[in-house]
């Protein structure tokens, strides 16, 4: 920036009265070397490893990209057979999803939003780091399965029966990527559970909600989509598992089961997927426009408004993956109706972004050209995807190479252009040092010429008939041309990547030094050194906007003097509860599929002759000890408030004792049931059955076994009133099981939803 | 083949396939207007308002409030327009086949396309020929795994799934061929799973049922006898049928009686004669790898035998 007055702005010395709200870390720093990065719990640190972990991934996506592109340079091409090429595509979507797109929003997150609301740290440093661990020991599993004789080649969405064991008889790469995307989402959930808590209790004095820096906000909603939809992926892999592996039928029609189910299923967490990709890439975009624009953000509150719209509405928009399924009219208008809503928070927006660029005096750093890009290109997918939302229009081109062309224009051209402009942006803070901008302008043009060329055609392909995922093509007209032209594309866009890690390699040590705020932004990361010391800031400067290094600079034309916010409450929620509520929201999202499914699966289910096992009276005992078990674990509660700690203990043991006794009753029936015979393979209601009572059983396991340890913390006389949040949130989860164990009775044991299936 | 198939959504030869092309036309030129109207905003504000050095800050504007509810309530508008001619378009492309018995039926196979005819009791496979100007309605079911129903020239796509048997519906306007796909992931050789419509007169439909309800032609030459007695000796029959022999109930692969009718082989993969056939049989791994027939090891002459007697079964 050339701006003097501007430069000025962060040297200022901040008020002394703005003291941070965290205790300071008992660390000082990080061993040294490479120990400093394994061990690590610093936000800062982790961030980075989950940015260089999928910089890592992006360049393994990128090459089986270009293998593939290679193979489709001409008909009838003989590069890559159809089992290799199948593997390729399946390892580039969900390389590209799972270890690249969502670890580098993570990661950005991870080290940026402690710094924008002026934490010291995330709430939990030990789960993140745990967290990030997921990413490599997930990915080294899921690659481990080319050493067992393949890589996974069913795609990215493995559609069953396709992905079960009739149709995949010698390989296991099916299991090596459901177990992989287990751990990788207890990992995503892990982070996003961090993020939550993080945002919504450590926020410096001053930080309230709506002052929050948009991508703040968009980390937020990211997270809170995350811990909702990640259960629906988890359900349906725990499900496929149980098919391959316990021999169940759920998703085999020549068995009873179901396909449609998996989609369903698959894509109630795929399309809320979408969006957390999404959602941090416009986070990032509405940081760069605004300081570039050298503007505030045009709209704040419509942009947080549709931030949250977009976060509900993405829950309910999953069937338009499946309109040519043929579910019907009604379905297929419902969610014609839903995804088109869509589109009108996703315009504001785009008018957010654009709006705040009129009037303004545009600096055109790489930062800001990948930015305005990431709008144009956006609009382009976004737009594609409602000529897709129209489901008539889908029925003809879904599945062919328009949709491709249409999702790289959102998650190309829109994501990633946007974590390349927030790359720009933000690496001087990370590394006390400027990304080259000469190397930068190429990176940027050839990105931009090298996306639109391989993408771009894509959308012609499509509309000629050129379908998906074929790994070569009959010699059509314009197809040879077309694809040799989208493939030149691809070839300069590896090109172009290229560059990019080039110049991270060469700028981290020797680009310009970048000194506190190179461009002059206005959010509070800005307000520290670069990179930040281990505990972020010595001084806060004082938080009266939504920009307070503006505020600084030009006290006369502050923001809170000219457009003044909400002020500072001081309340923040209790970091233990929030935790626990958060991990409650995923197990109960979870828990709702399996008895979705429980119910799709015995609704007009010929009779079982399993149920003539199960006893209803017996069960009903267990079950309304481990109600009353919630009761006593309030009693319990009670009691270490007023600081009884003996008969605190007493009803804790009490508690403990209820959902022991109600394990107990699950194993008991399970043995009765096993004798008998009845398999969880026997029919479809043994296997739902166990599912559910199964996972249920195993939660109530976990209940005891937190409490128990509480039970130790306490008999130890660890479990003062100060710590009586530590307790409160272990209560949501029992009264979780608890209630859980209601509504599995009721729908099991007494059938109130008159499913049939009942004995014969 | 001489001129190429059509397999262009945009050159319809079927009012369900015009449907969705004029509406898909229309949603086209709505976004292409929402398109320019963003890129005038940013390349307005990319042309006019350059940083100059020394010029300061610009006027703070935070926002506007009556912009930002007329930016919501157009594009919401224009959703409603698009519901609405969608629901429409919806009712051409894909009537209500109430209870009516299919034409056709299209059963997706790892990796090909029977096409069972109900009403006349035959079964082909790779070409589904119907009669200009009569709907018809087809039946997509699966064999396996999920398949997708595509013939972008004539109607809508639609997925065939074990247990879930879908319709469409068929109104040809044009005489010719129509190049289809299957177009959902189905395993190794989803790419060669190719299919073709052909549109025949009335009365050419009539002499091609009427020859695909005859039973397979008898061997007459003794290279032809020699053929079919290597098909008895391979086992062919497991898997393949030939109506009028004793090969007759298998349903694994392609319903071999008029083979020598087709147009092409292997799901659209190589054109069917003579010297495809052979090549076929001699080495299937190698034109179509992990395809789901075995290559037999047979000799030239032995080749060259079956390969005269099914290309006689016309």
């Amino acid at each position: 920036m050339n701006d003097a007055s501007l430069a000025a702005a962060p040297a200022a010395a901040p008020p002394a009265d703005a003291e941070c709200g965290m205790p300071r870390h008992d660390a000082t720093d990080h061993a040294p070397g490479f120990l400093g990065w394994v061990a690590t719990v610093d936000h800062k640190r982790v961030g980075i490893l989950y940015i260089v972990t999928a910089l890592f991934f992006l360049v393994v996506g990128g090459c089986e990209a270009l293998a593939m592109r290679y193979q489709l340079i001409k008909p009838a091409n003989t590069f890559a057979g159809p089992e290799a090429y199948n593997q390729l595509f399946t390892m580039h979507g969900t390389t590209m999803i799972f270890m690249v797109a969502m670890p580098i929003a993570i990661g950005l997150g991870n080290y940026f939003v402690p710094l924008m609301i002026g934490a010291r740290d995330v709430a939990f440093p030990r789960l993140n780091a745990l967290g990030y661990w997921t990413l490599p020991f997930g990915a080294l599993l899921m690659h481990y399965s080319f050493v067992t004789g393949g890589a996974p080649d069913v795609g990215w969405f493995s559609y069953a029966p396709l992905s079960e064991r009739p149709f995949q008889e010698v390989r296991y790469a099916v299991d090596y990527w459901n177990l992989s995307l287990l751990l990788l989402g207890v990992g995503s959930v892990a982070a996003a559970v961090n993020l939550i808590v993080t945002t919504l209790c450590l926020r410096a004095p001053g930080m309230t909600m709506m002052r929050l820096p948009p991508f703040v906000w968009s980390m937020l909603i990211t997270s809170f989509i995350v811990i909702m939809a990640m259960p629906a992926l988890n359900a349906a892999l725990v499900m496929l598992l149980t098919d391959r592996w316990l021999d169940a039928a759920y998703f085999l029609p020549q068995r009873g089961g179901n396909a449609i189910i998996w989609q369903h299923f698959f894509w109630i967490f795929g399309h809320p997927e979408v969006y957390i990709l999404v959602l941090p890439a416009f986070g990032a975009v509405a940081e760069v426009i605004p300081v570039f624009s050298r503007k505030p953000l045009f709209g704040y509150s419509f942009f947080v408004g549709a931030t949250m719209a977009i976060g509900l509405l993405s829950l309910l928009v999953w069937a338009h993956h499946m309109f040519a399924v043929g579910l019907g009219r009604a379905a297929d208008t419902f969610f014609m109706a839903s995804t088109l809503l869509i589109a009108i928070p996703t315009g504001i927006k785009v008018f957010n972004w654009s709006f705040t660029m009129v009037g303004g005096k545009l600096v055109l750093s790489t930062a800001m050209c990948f930015a305005v890009a990431f709008v144009i290109q956006f609009v382009l997918g976004g737009l594609s995807g409602v000529t897709l939302a129209m489901f008539p229009v889908d029925w003809q081109v879904t599945d062919s190479y328009y949709v491709v062309a249409h999702f790289h224009y959102v998650i190309f051209g829109g994501i990633i252009f946007g974590l390349f402009s927030g790359a720009y942006y933000w690496f001087p803070k990370m590394t006390g040092r400027l990304l080259g901008e000469t190397l930068g302008k190429w990176h940027f043009w050839l990105t931009l010429i090298g996306f639109n060329l391989t993408f771009g055609v894509q959308h012609i392909l499509g509309i000629l008939g050129m379908p998906r995922r074929v790994y070569t093509y009959p010699d059509f007209p314009y197809w040879r041309e077309l694809n040799l032209i989208s493939t030149i594309g691809a070839f300069v866009l590896g090109a172009s990547t290229l560059l990019f890690v080039v110049n991270l390699w060469r700028s981290r040590r020797r680009g310009a030094p970048a000194g506190n705020n190179p461009w002059s932004a206005w959010t509070l990361e800005w307000a520290t050194t670069s990179p930040p010391p281990h505990d972020n800031f010595r001084k806060l400067p004082p938080i009266k906007s939504r920009r307070p290094l503006w505020d600084l600079a030009y006290p006369k034309l502050a923001d809170w003097l000219v457009a003044p916010t909400a002020d500072d409450t001081g309340a923040r929620p209790n970091p233990n509860r929030i935790a626990m509520a958060s991990l409650v929201i995923t197990e109960a999202t979870f828990f709702l599929l399996l008895l979705a499914a429980f119910v799709i699966y015995n609704t007009e289910a010929p009779p079982t002759a399993a149920r003539s096992v199960l006893d209803a009276t017996r069960a009903g005992v267990f079950t309304a000890g481990l109600v009353i078990s919630s009761f006593t674990f309030m009693a319990a509660l009670r009691q270490h408030a007023a600081g009884h700690s003996k008969s605190f203990l007493s009803w804790l043991c009490v508690t403990l004792c209820l959902g022991t006794l109600f394990v107990a009753g699950t194993a008991w029936e399970y043995y009765e049931l096993l004798s008998a015979g009845f398999v969880l393979s026997y029919d479809l209601f043994s296997t739902t059955f166990f599912t559910v009572t199964g996972f249920h059983a195993l939660h109530v396991a976990a209940g005891i076994a937190l409490l128990t340890a509480l039970w130790l913390l306490g008999s130890r006389g660890r479990l003062t009133t100060a710590r009586h949040a530590k307790l409160q949130s272990a209560g949501y989860y029992w009264h979780f099981v608890s209630v859980l164990s209601v509504v599995v009775y009721g729908l099991v044991y007494l059938d109130v939803l008159k499913l049939g299936g009942g004995a014969p | 083949m001489s001129a190429q198939p059509n397999s262009n959504m945009f050159v319809p030869a079927a009012p369900e396939a015009r449907a969705i092309a004029d509406a898909f036309t229309l949603s086209l030129i709505v976004c292409a207007v929402i398109f320019v109207f963003v890129v005038g905003i940013v390349g307005y504000a990319l042309i006019k308002n350059r940083a100059k050095p020394g010029t300061g800050e610009p006027p703070q504007v935070y926002g506007n409030h009556k912009l930002e509810v007329t930016l919501t309530v157009i594009p919401f508008l224009i959703c409603v327009a698009l519901f609405i001619v969608s629901w429409r378009t919806a009712n051409a492309a894909a009537p209500d086949p109430g209870d009516a018995e299919p034409d056709v039926i299209a059963r997706g196979h790892q990796w090909w396309w029977e096409f069972e005819y109900p009403k006349e009791n035959f079964r082909a496979a790779y070409e589904m020929h119907l009669p200009l100007g009569r709907p018809a309605l087809v039946r997509v079911e699966s064999f396996d795994v999920i398949h997708d129903f595509w013939v972008p020239a004539l109607t809508r796509k639609i997925d065939a799934i074990p247990g879930h048997p879908n319709h469409v519906t068929i109104t040809p306007e044009q005489l010719g061929r129509f190049e289809g796909t299957c177009a959902e992931f189905c395993g190794t050789q989803h790419a060669w799973m190719r299919f073709q419509v052909v549109v025949d007169s009335p009365a050419d439909y009539a002499t091609w049922v009427a020859a695909q309800r005859r039973p397979g032609a008898v061997p007459t030459t003794p290279i032809q006898l020699q053929g079919y007695e290597l098909f008895s000796k391979y086992t062919c029959g497991n898997c393949h049928s030939i109506a009028g022999t004793p090969f007759d109930s298998a349903r694994i692969a392609p319903d071999l009686t008029h083979i020598g009718s087709r147009a092409a082989l292997g799901g659209g993969l190589i054109p069917q004669n003579l010297y495809t056939i052979m090549a076929w049989m001699g080495g299937t791994q190698a034109i179509k790898p992990g395809c789901h027939m075995p290559t037999f090891p047979l000799t030239n002459a032995e080749l060259a035998a079956i390969a005269n007697y099914l290309g006689a079964l016309q």
